[in-house]
C-alpha cells in the first residue's frame, strides 16, 4: 500500500522546511532509512529518511519551496498503485502548503474577534458597580453577614476606618436592643447597657417576636432611655373604698363593680383638679389635654394593651365597669382600634389582683405618668397611737420629670389618696 | 527526664538511632576526631568507629550526593552540613537529585537520607555566614524540612527523620547549641514529623514562628505583653516547615483572628510568606487584621553587633507587630 | 547519515577497509560463542531500537530532549556484559537507552516511557532520559552533567560498608570530567578505596563542544592517576572485545581489591546531541563518514565471520526489528498517565500525597535485603 512521506519535524522547534534538494527520483527504490530529501530548518540543513521500503512514485514538493511540518512531500508505494487519494487528501500538489497556513490564520482571527465583541458587555457591568468603598475586616465581614448587618451603616474604630470585630459586635448588640442599626452613631457602652440587651442565650427556644412584642419592646425602650423617670408611693387605707365598693354591689348592678373602676373614677375626678398631670411633653412646646383620659393596662395572651377610657371625670363606676369590660373583651379578640389606644393622659396599671405589694411601671409616652397599685393587704397601722389592723394599699406614681415635678406629683398623690379614703370626694 | 542542652540532646539522638540500626551512618566535615565543628557529634567517632563516623573532605556537593548515592540503596545515612551556608553547594545533589529520584522512577526508590546542620545567624559572622535558608529547601517538593526549636523537640524529631522514608532537611541553629530545656531519657521518644506545636494558650493574637525565633524573640515578647499590655498571645511552633500542618495554625486563628508570623529568614518569598498565603486564603473569614511579618530586614547579614541586632527579629520588633495586630498600638 | 540497510550494504562491501581488529577463527574465540553472539544480538537490539525511536521522535510521537546512542554501543554493551547482571550496580546519563535495554527494561515500556505512557517503566514520569529498574540496580538516568557522580561514588560506599562485593558502573560523557563533582567524586573514591568504574563516553563532544576546545588536557585517561591515585585506562570503544576485556579488568580490582577505576571509551555518536541538533556546525560529513567505517556491529560481525554470516544477520534484524515494531505498538495502544497520578511517588509518608505505590513490586528495589 502506498504512504505518504509528510515533512517531519526534525528539530523540536522546528514549524516549517524548505525542500533543499530531493536525493531521489521518482522511480528511485527506497528503504526504510535512506536519506531522501535535504530540508532547511530554521536550525540547519538536514537530511530525512525514508520510513517505509518501497519506490518513489511521486514527488510532490519542489526543489526551493517551503512548507509546513506534516506537508506531503512524495508518495512511497509498488508500482501501478493508486495515489489519487492520497495526493487528493492533501489538495493540489504544492498548493497545500500555503492553504494551510491560510487556515492557521483565519483561526487566530477568530477568536479575537469574538473577544472583541465581549469586551464592551464587561465594560457595561462594570459601570453598574458603584459605591463608597467599605473598609472591612474579613472576619468582621463574615460576621456582619450572619448577623444580617449592613455594613454601610456601621462605622468602623480600626485603622484607616476599617470596620473589625468590635464594630460588629456592639452592632449586634444595638439589633438586639431592637434599634436595629438605624443611627450611625457608634453606641456608647452605657447606652448599649440601657438598652437592655442580653448576649444571644445559648440552647433553649428561639421564638419569633410578635409585632405587638415589637412595638412595647420600642416603646418601652424608648420610654426607659428618652423619659426620664421620677417614682414617689403613698400607702392608701381601703376601708371606706371597700364598704363603698360593698354598698354599689349590693344595689345588684348589671356590670360587677371593683377596686380598679373606683379607682379609675378616683383618678379621673382627681386629674381634672391637677392640670400638670394632664401634660405632655411635646419637645419646643408642652400639651395640656382637656378631659381625664385614663390608659388601661389590660393584661392579653403574649402581651398588654392600653385602651384609653375618655373623660372619665363625667362617668360613673358603674358606666366604668361596663365600658372596661368591654375593652377586656375587645382587647381579648384583638379588636381595639388605633383610636382606642391614643390619647390617654395617665395609665392605670394595677396588679393587685396579683397580691403584689408595690411596683414601678414605665410611662407609657407620650403619656408624662402611670399609676401602679398594688393589692389591698391587711397590714398594720397607727391609729391615734395604737397598732391596729388595717386595709392598706400602695399607689406609686412614675413621672415625666420634663413635665411634673416631685411636688406636683406629691399633690396630686395625696389627692387621689384622699378621695381613695373618702369616696365621698370623688364627687367633687 | 533531664535538663540537658538542645547540642545534648541531638548527641543523644544520633547516638540512639545509630546504635538501634546499624544502616545509619554520619558523615560531614569534622564529625569524626574533631567531634564536630558544634561538637554535636561528640565522642560518637569513639563508640562507632571511622567505618560509620566518617570526616569528608570540604566538598559539600559530593559527599552530600554520596549521602544521596548511600540512601538511593537502601541505607540511612546522616550527612552533617556545617553550616547551611554550605548547604547552597550541596543544592544541586539535593534539589535535583535527592528530591526527584523517586519521582522521576515512578516510585521505584526511597531516599531516606537525613541533611542536618546549623541555619541562620550565629553572631557576628557576617553576610555568608548567617543566612536562614530553609525557604530553598521548603520550596522543593519531595523533601521534607524540620526546624526544631527545644531541646526536646531537637531529639524527638532528629530520631522521626532517621527513621523516616523521605529525604529531611533538619535545620538545627548555632544559638540554640547551648539552650538548656527538660528531655525525655526514653530511647523511643520520637516525635511526629508533619505537626506543629502550641508552645503557648493565649485568646487575643497568635504568632506563627519556628526554630531559634520561639526562644529568642518571641516568648521574652510574649511575656512582656502578658504583663504590661494585658495581651494574651497564643504561640505556634510550626516545627516541620513541610509538610506544613496548617490546621493547628487555622484553628488557632480561628480563636484569636489576628496573627503574627515570625521567622528568622529573608522576608520575600520566604516560608512564612508562604505559611501567610495559606492563612489569609484559607482563613480568609477569620481574619480581624491583616497579618503582620517579623522577618530578618532585606539586606544582608551586617558584621557589626548593633546593625546585627537590628538587622533580626527581636523581642521588641515581635512586640511592636503584636501591638499593631491587636489595634493596640 | 544514518546507519541505514543501504549503508549498512555499503559498509558489509567495503569491510577490507574496517578490519583494523582481530579477525579469529572459531577456534580460537576470545569468548564463548553464545557470548559473543549475545553481544551482537544485544548491539544489534540497540541500533535498531534508536533508529525507530529518531524516527517516531520525527513524527511527533514523543516531544521533549531525546538523545540517541547510535555509534556506542559497544561501550554500554561490553562493559555490562563484564559485570554480574543483577549484583553490580550501574548509573548514567541521559542517553541511557541502551543501558535501560541492556539492564532488563523491557523494550515495550521504555518505549511507552518515551510515548509518555501510564505502562513506562517511570510510569510516564520520567521520560527519555530517567529510566531505572531496580531489581537490575540500574540507577538511571541523570539528567544533570556530572550530577550522579557523587551519587555513583556513595552507592559504592554502600557496598562496601555493607560488604556486597558489588560493582558500581558509573558512566559519563567527556564533558562530565570538567565538572567539580566529578574530581570530587573521584576523590572520594581514591581516598576510601571504593568499588566504583568511572567510564567515560568520549564521543569526541560535549554537545557540540569538542574535547580539545574544552579540555586543558584532552587524554582523559591521564588525569586521575595522579591526582586522586586511581588508574585511568583508556580504550577503544567501538571494539566490543576491548571494552569488555578492559572493563573485566576494572570489574577485577573493584571486586577483590575494592580499588576504583577510570576508563575513557573513545567512541562515536553518528547522530547529533539531542534531537534538534543537526550536527553539521561543529563537525564535517567526513568526519562521520570516518567513524561509520568503524562501526561496532559491523565490526563484531567483522572478526568473527564464521559467526555472523549474512543469513543469520538478516534473520536476526528482522526479528529485532518486529520486536521494535511491537513495542511501539504496546506503546501507542497504551493509556496516558492518570491525572491522580501527578500526585504519587513525590513521597513515601506524606499528608494529601498517595504513599506507597500500589503496584511495587515490578521494579521494585530489593530495600528487604538491608533492614
Amino acid at each position: 500500500m502506498a504512504s505518504a512521506v509528510k515533512l517531519l519535524q526534525l528539530s523540536p522547534t522546528m514549524t516549517e522546511g524548505t525542500v533543499v534538494k530531493w536525493l531521489v527520483k521518482e522511480g528511485d527504490e527506497v528503504e526504510s532509512g535512506t536519506p531522501i530529501v535535504e530540508v532547511e530548518t530554521d536550525k540547519a540543513v538536514m537530511e530525512q529518511e525514508s520510513f517505509e521500503d518501497g519506490k518513489i512514485l511521486k514527488i510532490v514538493v519542489p526543489e526551493g519551496e517551503k512548507v509546513a511540518v506534516e506537508t506531503l512531500l512524495a508518495v512511497i508505494g509498488e508500482d501501478g498503485e493508486d495515489i489519487s487519494e492520497l495526493l487528493g487528501g492533501a489538495g493540489s500538489g504544492g498548493d497545500s502548503a500555503p492553504k494551510k497556513q491560510e487556515k492557521k490564520e483565519e483561526k487566530k482571527e477568530s477568536p479575537s474577534s469574538s473577544k472583541d465583541k465581549e469586551a464592551p458587555k464587561e465594560e457595561k457591568s462594570t459601570e453598574q458597580r458603584s459605591g463608597e468603598r467599605i473598609y472591612v475586616s474579613p472576619l468582621a465581614k463574615k460576621m456582619a453577614r450572619e448577623h444580617d448587618l449592613t455594613l454601610t451603616k456601621i462605622k468602623g474604630s480600626g485603622p484607616n476606618g476599617r470596620i473589625i470585630r468590635r464594630d460588629i459586635e456592639s452592632a449586634i448588640k444595638r439589633k438586639e436592643a431592637g434599634m436595629e442599626a438605624s443611627d450611625t452613631k457608634p453606641i456608647s457602652i452605657a447606652e448599649g447597657s440601657a438598652a437592655g440587651a442580653a448576649p444571644a442565650p445559648s440552647g433553649g427556644d428561639t421564638i419569633r417576636v410578635s409585632g405587638m412584642r415589637a412595638t412595647i419592646a420600642k416603646r418601652l425602650v424608648e420610654s426607659k432611655q428618652l423619659v426620664p423617670h421620677f417614682q414617689i408611693s403613698m400607702d392608701v387605707r381601703g376601708e371606706k373604698l371597700l364598704e363603698a365598693v360593698k354598698r354599689v354591689r349590693e344595689m345588684g348592678t348589671e356590670t360587677k363593680v371593683t377596686v380598679s373602676h373606683f379607682l379609675i373614677k378616683a383618678m379621673g375626678s382627681t386629674l381634672m383638679r391637677h392640670k400638670a398631670l394632664r401634660t405632655q411633653w411635646g419637645g419646643d412646646n408642652l400639651h395640656v389635654m382637656e378631659g381625664a383620659h385614663i390608659s388601661i393596662a389590660i393584661a392579653i395572651e403574649d402581651g398588654l394593651l392600653t385602651p384609653v377610657m375618655r373623660n372619665v371625670q363625667s362617668k360613673g363606676v358603674v358606666q366604668i365597669a361596663t365600658e372596661l369590660k368591654e375593652f377586656a373583651a375587645k382587647a381579648k379578640d384583638r379588636k381595639l382600634t388605633g383610636d382606642d389606644l391614643t390619647g390617654g393622659v395617665q395609665t392605670l396599671s394595677n396588679l393587685g389582683m396579683y397580691d403584689v405589694d408595690q411596683f414601678n411601671a414605665i410611662i407609657n409616652p407620650p403619656e408624662a405618668s402611670i399609676l401602679a397599685v398594688g393589692a389591698m393587704q391587711d397590714r398594720p397601722v397607727v391609729e391615734d397611737g395604737q397598732v391596729v389592723a388595717g386595709k392598706v394599699m400602695t399607689l406609686t406614681l412614675s413621672a415625666d420629670h420634663r413635665v411634673v415635678d416631685g411636688a406636683v406629683a406629691a399633690e396630686y398623690l395625696r389627692d387621689l389618696r384622699r378621695a381613695l379614703e373618702d369616696p365621698m370626694l370623688m364627687l367633687l | 527526664m533531664a535538663e540537658i542542652t538542645f547540642r545534648e540532646a541531638l548527641n543523644q539522638a544520633l547516638f540512639e538511632e545509630m546504635e538501634r540500626d546499624d544502616q545509619v551512618f554520619l558523615m560531614g566535615e569534622e564529625v569524626g576526631q574533631y567531634h564536630g565543628a558544634y561538637k554535636v557529634s561528640q565522642g560518637l567517632m569513639d563508640k562507632f568507629g571511622e567505618k560509620r563516623v566518617i570526616d569528608s573532605p570540604i566538598t559539600e556537593n559530593s559527599f552530600v550526593g554520596l549521602g544521596i548515592g548511600a540512601a538511593h540503596v537502601g541505607m540511612r545515612p546522616i550527612i552533617e552540613l556545617m553550616t547551611f551556608n554550605f548547604g547552597i553547594l550541596a543544592l544541586d545533589q539535593i534539589m535535583n537529585h535527592a528530591a526527584k529520584l523517586r519521582y522521576m522512577s515512578g516510585g521505584i526508590f526511597k531516599l531516606p537520607i537525613v541533611i542536618r546542620g546549623p541555619n541562620g545567624a550565629g553572631g557576628s559572622l557576617a553576610a555568608q555566614h548567617s543566612q536562614a535558608l530553609e525557604q530553598q529547601y521548603v520550596h522543593c517538593p519531595g523533601l521534607k524540612v524540620v526546624m526544631p526549636s527545644t531541646p526536646a523537640d531537637a531529639k524527638g524529631l532528629l530520631k522521626a527523620a532517621v527513621r523516616d522514608p523521605d529525604p529531611v532537611i533538619f535545620m538545627e541553629s548555632e544559638k540554640l547549641y547551648n539552650f538548656k530545656g527538660e528531655v525525655p531519657d526514653d530511647e523511643d521518644y520520637v516525635l511526629p514529623i508533619g505537626k506543629c506545636d502550641v508552645k503557648v494558650k493565649g485568646s487575643d493574637v497568635t504568632v506563627v514562628t519556628y526554630g531559634r525565633m520561639l526562644t529568642h524573640a518571641v516568648l521574652p515578647a510574649v511575656e512582656r505583653l502578658a504583663g504590661e499590655d494585658g495581651i494574651s498571645v497564643e504561640v505556634v511552633d510550626v516545627m516541620t516547615l513541610r509538610p506544613l500542618d496548617l490546621d493547628t495554625i487555622l484553628e488557632s486563628i480561628k480563636k484569636t483572628n489576628r496573627m503574627v508570623l515570625v521567622e528568622e529568614s529573608w522576608p520575600q518569598a520566604s516560608v512564612g510568606a508562604w505559611i501567610c498565603e495559606q492563612v489569609y486564603k484559607k482563613g480568609f473569614d477569620h481574619l480581624d487584621a491583616p497579618i503582620e511579618r517579623c522577618s530578618h530586614l532585606d539586606v544582608p547579614m551586617p558584621y557589626a553587633k548593633n546593625l546585627e541586632d537590628e538587622v533580626i527579629p527581636s523581642p521588641e520588633s515581635v512586640a511592636d507587630a503584636i501591638r499593631k495586630v491587636c489595634y493596640a498600638e | 547519515m544514518p546507519l541505514t540497510k543501504l549503508n549498512w550494504k555499503d559498509a558489509m562491501a567495503s569491510k577490507g577497509k574496517t578490519s583494523k581488529g582481530r579477525a579469529a577463527k572459531s577456534a580460537t574465540l576470545p569468548l564463548p560463542e553464545d557470548k559473543l553472539k549475545e553481544a551482537h544480538q544485544k548491539m544489534l537490539l540497540c541500533r535498531r531500537f534508536e533508529e525507530k525511536t529518531g524516527q517516531q521522535y520525527q513524527m511527533k510521537k514523543f516531544s521533549g530532549f531525546c538523545h540517541l546512542y547510535i555509534g556506542q554501543e559497544a561501550v554500554a554493551v561490553g562493559s555490562l556484559m563484564a559485570t554480574e547482571y543483577g549484583k553490580d550496580y550501574a548509573i548514567t546519563t541521559y542517553r541511557d537507552h541502551a543501558h535501560a535495554l541492556l539492564l532488563g527494561i523491557p523494550p515495550e515500556e521504555i518505549m511507552a516511557e518515551l510515548f509518555m505512557k501510564r505502562t513506562g517503566s517511570s510510569k510516564g514520569k520520567g521520560g527519555s532520559m530517567h529510566f531505572f529498574n531496580g531489581k537490575t540496580r540500574f540507577l538511571g538516568g541523570h539528567g544533570i552533567v556530572g550530577g550522579h557522580t557523587p551519587i555513583a561514588t556513595g552507592v559504592g560506599f554502600a557496598s562496601k560498608y555493607r560488604e556486597e562485593g558489588a560493582v558500581v558502573l558509573c558512566y559519563m560523557g567527556d564533558a562530565a570530567v570538567n565538572q567539580g563533582t566529578f574530581h570530587e567524586s573521584l576523590n572520594m573514591a581514591g581516598l576510601w578505596d571504593l568499588p566504583v568504574i568511572y567510564i567515560v563516553e568520549n564521543n569526541l563532544y560535549g554537545m557540540g563542544t569538542a574535547v580539545t576546545r574544552s579540555h586543558a588536557q584532552p587524554e582523559l585517561w591521564k588525569r586521575t592517576q595522579d591526582a586522586y591515585k586511581i588508574p585511568g585506562v583508556q580504550v577503544n570503544g567501538m571494539d566490543f572485545l576491548e571494552v569488555y576485556e578492559a572493563t573485566k579488568e576494572a570489574v577485577d580490582r573493584a571486586r577483590n581489591e575494592s580499588r576504583p577505576t577510570f576508563m575513557e571509551m573513545k567512541t562515536y555518536r553518528y547522530r547529533g546531541h539531542s534531537m534538534s541538533d543537526p550536527a553539521t556546525s561543529y563537525r564535517t560529513k567526513d568526519e562521520v563518514s570516518e567513524w561509520r567505517t568503524k562501526d561496532p556491529i559491523l565490526r563484531l560481525e567483522e572478526q568473527f565471520p564464521d559467526l555472523f554470516p549474512e543469513d543469520y544477520v538478516k534473520d536476526l534484524d528482522k526479528e529485532i526489528k518486529q520486536k521494535v515494531e511491537d513495542a511501539i505498538k504496546f506503546a501507542e495502544e497504551s493509556e496516558f498517565p492518570d491525572r491522580s497520578d501527578i500526585w504519587t511517588h513525590v513521597y513515601v509518608d506524606y499528608p494529601g500525597y498517595p504513599g506507597e505505590d500500589e503496584n511495587p513490586n515490578k521494579y521494585a528495589f530489593p530495600y528487604e535485603e538491608y533492614p
